[in-house]
């Protein structure tokens, strides 16, 4: 398994295959949507999804976390896919995920699917900020620090050789930096999409998450040209 | 149906009055002298004052394009006119004699008005839908513009021609020859078809729309042809005739001739010179069309019926019409009242249907309408239900029985479905989709308790997927439900009777067949050109298919994909000099753009029809009498089945031409012609059913009651398909279905199932059951995108196929080429190009593998070179070419082949052994020459073999092939291939776990693929046992995977392996070789290897730009 480094905002990052973004510098190990308990989530309509996403996603984070040994976590948000997800976890994963965030310092940022939720003896924040970064769930048009934000769960498009690969990314444009999506049963969105138009210049930087590498194709990233946008 | 004798048949006296001649469509009566008056009557031009050649014109059809020398049929026509001119003047009267000599009631077809010769004069609408009250008072109104129609007889076209002093006589005879094609006139038709339900049928076949009034450049068309035999005529030879042709132009100046169809003789035309002088009516009959066919009977096809049958009104009306019971369907129908379930095998025109319903019929007859559900008709296409409800409502109207019918598909409005729910019919036609439906409402018990017969048609179309399996559970549940139902299954192909049997009979049924009585004729297409070594276009031949298609009345084009279908239809409209009336179905197009195709095949207003499997299935409406297929055949029943598209008459042959696009193919097709002249069959394998089915099927149980789980699994092993399940896989089944079926502990609460008191199984809450209705089925669609051209909806395209286009690309789709605009709202928006070269979608599917018995045939054929005097000399050539080169394969031993090409070491096998097969092989020898050190770049495929490409050549072939293959890497590849995770989405939706359609939302196709593909993976980590796990491999192994032909294969040629090694490529590897070009795909497993390629490219590029 090999990270690849890459700059942003005058400091040094690490891009993990596995979709998490460490910041070695601080020690801190910063995460995308887990979704927890999204397979669950659909029970309820009768859709029986097998319940393993949860124990999956954890035992990724926690190879990270072993492979890393970072002093502090930051989830961007979503880590749990409702409101319920919490009360749906098995034991085993609720001490899991209690062990994790109980032997470092952890950081919550409140998400949109949690529904500021965030396990006992825990608080959330709206957003973090840390040596001029602003760490967000959501993305902010207005923002002019560097940001580092998660939410759209990123997937980067390549054709080559007349193949079309389409995988989760991290996106880098500017001042903005995009984390992927880091449970296991998350979808994507085409970071060509018109909805992350702020980050579409001829600089952006895609990295793709391979399965043990994570892959730059060449910069610039321009918005789908296939896709019109909806009027009004 | 309408008195006939109220049809305002008439003619014009002397006096020009109308007056009723009467004789319309009743047997009872004599025929009146007056027709034949009118007849033999003078031509118009020769005739009344009024009536004056205005200033003779060209002739409206004579624009002779196209058709050079080598059309046979036009120098067959002239010859005959010439030789016959001395009949002809007689030649209306013999035939008209000839129909009264054998007793045969003439009917006459009515005046058609000037002005409005158009919808309303269908024949078949003035004979059956317009009295003459209604005529009259059409006439009335366009009182000013009306000229009566007059009968007149062909007399005197040649002449009235000559007369005109500028033609000589070839143009006379020529044309004369387009008069053929584009007259107006006098036609006699003998009435009928020899088939009973498509004569019943036909009142709607020829509708309205079909006009080719409607229809813009419309030209030349024969617009109903349809032969006619009558049932007398039939005792003693028949009287075959053809209705006219039709021609736009004269309709343009009104002047219209009605076309013919079933039921009627005689017709009238008109001439418009009276007020429309710069133009002239040609008036003539094509002696041709009237033409006594004498034909054997085939006596052992009449025997008596039983009393109960006898004394049916059915056999009265049957006689009525001059028809006899077939033997089968006698004995189908006394097996069935028996009670006993019967398969009928007959081909296509042998009053099939009628077998099917006619147990249904007599015992109706002896009860009496119970008001419940009598009859089920099950068939594989909504089509085809429509189509046999009219067929039956024929009789049903004609005698008006007491029966009511009526059909239920998806496109059923609901008060309809309603009304059907309180009020069933006495018969339902139905889809197994629709029959699900019905199944799954709390009321099914009672619904079909009453139930006497089930009707299977097409039987044959369900035994080798997941609609047969879902039909199949459905029927065992029917059998729960009622049990004294008698199933009857109806079947075109009588291959593997054994399969049907076991698959639709309880106990020991019984099978009727009728042999076909005429061998198809089947040509393979010679061609001057060179045949190519690959490629599927047919580029080379598509001169010579023009050629045919203009000879033929009405031809079908089968071709295998519908890529191909897409280009084919293009070339042909640009060979299109003579302005055939080509169309293209396939199934990615709009369902009302081929509902019109369909309805204008039925009016006979096409001449081709490009067709991929879409059309495969039994719709007997059109009178095609050739059938082209386009491409390897790739097995024999598939090949029969379509070979039956052209001509449903029993006692003729039907006539196909066989188009192989590549050398290969062309020893398919000769093998394929063997392998049906010894009338070796194949077809399907027996399918072990779907546990995805299965679950869909336990929730509709569920929605529909209680139910006991050990009464369920024996009723499930009750069909066939299932027999080999075991109650824990059952089991597993049915917890899946209730949550999951996850081996960690789930949530009560949101259980799909609860268990009652008495141990019996419910449904947890009643809502969930518009969940279950919203989601059967087992056609899962791959994610299609609408094809729309500004509002209108053209079809759909692979979402693939989209993402891979660009702005202002341009691409072929139904037949026009399409300028890609954008995606808005999910749909693909396109404009017209102005043409030029355009992208063809590629589509999945739709490839079938070549069948095992066709493959062994072509491995013959190669090894026998006694065989091979029969081929042409090219395809020769390239065969012994090959064996000096290298080896020829046969059917004893596998030839590998090794040589170096383009820098890198191709190994070729030649299996034989199917696509499917091939495919896992080369994911198999990557595995073994990767672990081998020999650096496998990638492989392609095709039926007859595999290429793998390496950058060291293979030292030993035996090793790399040796059977232990399908143990060591096979359970190792099957773990982690992306073909099962390809599978499990069609099994994620059709199971239920994933949903189609939710109450309230809709998913895109693309969300279903990507979810399905995470929850794959995390199914096989943690729970690789689960049940949807093992029903993915259950169906992979017996399609997509085929493991158990590859080991077959691989088991047969052990120690019998010719390994050459070349200098370079071989000819017969030139296809395969082709196909890495062609087909981009990347066929190591993972995309990791692509990107790393992509990233060392775009170091290298930089490189190269800092030298520089």
């Amino acid at each position: 398994m090999s990270n690849r480094s890459t700059e942003f905002a005058g400091q040094s990052f690490e891009l993990h295959p596995s979709g998490a973004l460490f910041w070695r510098q601080a020690s801190l190990l910063v995460l995308g949507d887990l979704h927890l308990e999204k397979a669950t989530s659909y029970h309820r309509s009768g859709q029986f999804l097998p319940p393993y996403d949860t124990a999956q996603t954890l035992a990724r984070l926690t190879a990270v976390i072993d492979e890393m040994s970072p002093e502090r976590l930051l989830f961007l948000g979503d880590v749990f896919h409702d409101g319920a997800a919490w009360s749906r976890m098995t034991p085993a994963d609720r001490q899991a995920l209690s062990g994790i965030t109980a032997a470092r310092g952890t950081i919550w940022v409140e998400g949109n699917h949690d529904q500021s939720f965030v396990p006992p003896g825990h608080s959330a924040c709206i957003a973090h900020e840390e040596a001029g970064l602003v760490f967000r769930h959501i993305m902010d048009d207005a923002e002019t620090r560097p940001e580092i934000s998660a939410h759209y769960h990123p997937a980067g498009i390549v054709s080559h050789r007349g193949s079309r690969l389409r995988r989760p990314c991290f996106v880098k444009a500017g001042t903005r930096f995009m984390l992927p999506a880091f449970g296991v049963l998350t979808g994507g969105l085409d970071s060509r999409d018109p909805a992350l138009a702020a980050l579409h210049g001829r600089d952006t930087q895609l990295f793709l998450l391979g399965e043990d590498n994570v892959f730059a194709p060449p910069p610039g990233l321009a918005p789908d040209p296939r896709r019109r946008r909806r009027s009004g | 149906m309408r008195d006939p004798d109220r049809l305002g048949t008439g003619r014009l006296d002397g006096g020009r009055q109308f007056v009723p001649v009467g004789m319309v469509g009743d047997h009872q009566r004599q025929f009146d002298p007056a027709l034949l008056g009118a007849l033999l009557d003078r031509h118009p031009a020769r005739g009344l004052a009024d009536d004056r050649v205005g200033k003779a014109t060209r002739p409206a059809v004579a624009k002779r394009r196209g058709r050079g020398d080598h059309d046979m049929a036009a120098k067959f026509r002239l010859v005959a006119v010439q030789r016959l001119a001395k009949v002809a003047k007689v030649d209306s009267l013999a035939g008209v004699i000839g129909a009264q000599l054998f007793l045969r009631p003439v009917k006459i077809d009515r005046r058609v008005i000037p002005g409005l010769a158009d919808q309303s004069d269908h024949p078949l609408r003035l004979a059956e839908r317009i009295g003459a009250d209604d005529m009259r008072s059409i006439r009335l109104r366009r009182h000013r513009r009306q000229q009566p129609v007059y009968f007149r007889s062909r007399v005197g076209v040649l002449e009235h021609r000559k007369a005109e002093g500028r033609l000589g006589d070839e143009q006379v005879a020529g044309n004369k020859l387009e008069g053929l094609r584009g007259a107006v006139g006098v036609r006699l038709v003998v009435a009928g078809d020899d088939r009973h339900l498509a004569a019943i049928g036909q009142p709607d076949l020829c509708a309205a729309e079909n006009m080719p009034g409607r229809v813009k450049g419309d030209r030349y068309r024969p617009v109903c042809q349809r032969f006619a035999e009558g049932q007398r005529l039939k005792a003693a030879g028949a009287v075959r005739s053809v209705a006219p042709l039709h021609d736009l132009d004269c309709l343009r100046r009104r002047q219209h001739a009605v076309m013919a169809g079933a039921g009627m003789v005689g017709m009238a035309v008109r001439d418009d010179r009276a007020f429309d002088r710069p133009h002239r009516v040609d008036i003539g009959v094509d002696r041709f069309y009237i033409e006594l066919m004498v034909q054997p009977l085939h006596d052992a096809q009449y025997r008596q019926p039983g009393p109960r049958l006898q004394s049916h009104p059915l056999t009265g009306w049957l006689q009525s019409r001059g028809w006899h019971w077939f033997d089968h369907q006698i004995e189908a129908a006394e097996q069935a009242l028996d009670g006993r379930d019967v398969i009928v095998f007959a081909p296509t025109g042998a009053g099939k249907t009628l077998a099917g319903f006619l147990p249904s019929f007599l015992d109706i007859h002896d009860r009496g309408s119970s008001g419940r559900l009598h009859t089920l008709y099950i068939s594989p296409l909504k089509a085809l239900a429509v189509d046999v409800h009219r067929n039956i409502a024929a009789p049903i109207e004609a005698l008006d029985l007491p029966v009511s019918f009526e059909t239920r598909t998806g496109d059923t409005p609901s008060s309809r479905r309603q009304r059907q729910k309180t009020k069933p019919p006495d018969f339902l036609m139905t889809t197994p989709e629709s029959l699900a439906l019905l199944l799954s409402y709390d009321d099914a018990a009672a619904y079909f308790g009453d139930l006497h017969y089930v009707i299977i048609d097409e039987l044959h179309a369900f035994f080798d997927n997941k609609r047969g399996d879902l039909l199949s559970l459905n029927l065992a549940r029917l059998a729960s439900i009622a049990p004294a139902a008698t199933r009857i299954g109806l079947s075109a192909t009588i291959d593997k009777p054994d399969l049907a049997r076991d698959w639709l009979c309880r106990d020991k049924g019984r099978m009727v067949r009728v042999p076909q009585a005429v061998a198809p004729v089947i040509d393979i297409l010679q061609t001057e050109n060179r045949i190519p070594w690959s490629g599927h276009m047919a580029r080379h031949a598509l001169d010579e298919v023009y050629a045919e298609i203009a000879k033929a009345r009405m031809s079908v084009l089968f071709v295998n994909t519908r890529a191909q279908a897409e280009f084919v239809f293009q070339r042909l409209w640009q060979l299109n000099d003579s302005n055939l009336r080509i169309a293209v179905h396939h199934g990615s197009l709009e369902r009302e753009l081929r509902r019109k195709v369909e309805a204008r095949m039925a009016a006979g207003g096409l001449d081709c029809v490009v067709a991929t499997s879409s059309l495969d299935l039994g719709l007997d409406w059109a009178d095609v009498d050739l059938v082209i297929q386009v491409g390897a055949p790739k097995g024999v029943s598939r090949l029969l089945q379509r070979v039956g598209r052209a001509n449903h008459r029993l006692h003729e042959p039907s006539r196909a031409i066989l188009v192989p696009t590549n050398r290969f193919e062309y020893l398919e097709c000769v093998a394929a012609q063997a392998e049906i002249a010894g009338n070796r069959l194949d077809g399907a394998a027996f399918r072990r059913g779907g546990f995805d089915v299965l679950a869909q099927h336990i929730f509709g149980v569920a929605c529909s009651g209680a139910f006991d789980a050990s009464a369920l699994y024996r009723e499930v092993t009750g069909a066939a398909p299932y027999a080999d399940v075991t109650r824990q896989e059952f089991d597993e089944v049915l917890a899946f279905v209730t949550n999951g079926g996850y081996a960690l502990a789930a949530y009560p609460q949101y259980n799909r199932l609860a268990t009652l008191k008495d141990g019996s199984i419910t449904l947890r809450e009643s809502r969930m059951a518009r969940q279950y209705r919203m989601n059967i089925g087992t056609i899962v669609e791959s994610p299609m995108m609408k094809v729309k051209l500004r509002n209108r909806t053209l079809g759909s395209i692979e979402e693939n196929f989209v993402v891979n286009l660009s702005p202002g690309d341009t691409f072929l789709f139904g037949g026009q080429v399409l300028t890609f605009e954008g995606i808005s709202n999910a749909a693909v928006m396109v404009s017209r190009a102005k043409g030029g070269e355009a992208q063809i979608p590629s589509y999945g599917g739709g490839r079938l593998p070549l069948s095992t018995n066709l493959s062994l045939a072509v491995r013959q054929l190669i090894g026998d070179r006694g065989a091979w005097s029969g081929l042409p000399d090219q395809i020769r050539d390239w065969l012994a070419l090959h064996g000096e080169r290298s080896a020829l394969p046969d059917a004893k031993t596998l030839l590998v082949e090794i040589f170096p090409h383009r820098k890198r070491y191709h190994t070729v096998v030649y299996s034989f052994a199917g696509r499917n097969a091939n495919q896992t092989l080369g994911f198999l020898l990557l595995r073994r020459m990767k672990r081998a050190g020999l650096r496998p770049l990638g492989f392609s495929m095709t039926d007859y073999a595999l290429a793998v490409w390496s950058l060291k050549p293979p030292e030993e072939v035996e090793s790399l092939l040796d059977p232990d293959i399908m143990t060591e890497e096979f359970e190792e590849w099957l773990q982690d291939t992306p073909l099962l995770k390809r599978l499990f989405r069609d099994t994620a939706i059709i199971s239920g776990l994933v949903e189609r359609r939710h109450p309230g939302q809709v998913k895109t196709g693309r969300q279903v693929l990507f979810s399905s593909d995470l929850i794959y993976d995390v199914l096989r980590r943690h729970e690789p046992d689960h049940i949807l796990l093992k029903a993915v491999r259950r169906d992979a192994m017996q399609g997509l995977i085929d493991a158990g032909r590859l080991a077959d294969t691989l088991q047969e040629i052990a120690g019998h392996i010719v390994c050459r090694r070349l200098d370079m490529i071989s000819p017969m590897a030139v296809p395969v070789i082709m196909q890495i070009a062609r087909e981009n795909t990347v066929h190591s497993d993972d995309g990791d290897t692509l990107l790393s390629d992509m990233e060392e490219d775009i170091i290298r590029a930089a490189n190269v730009e800092s030298i520089h």
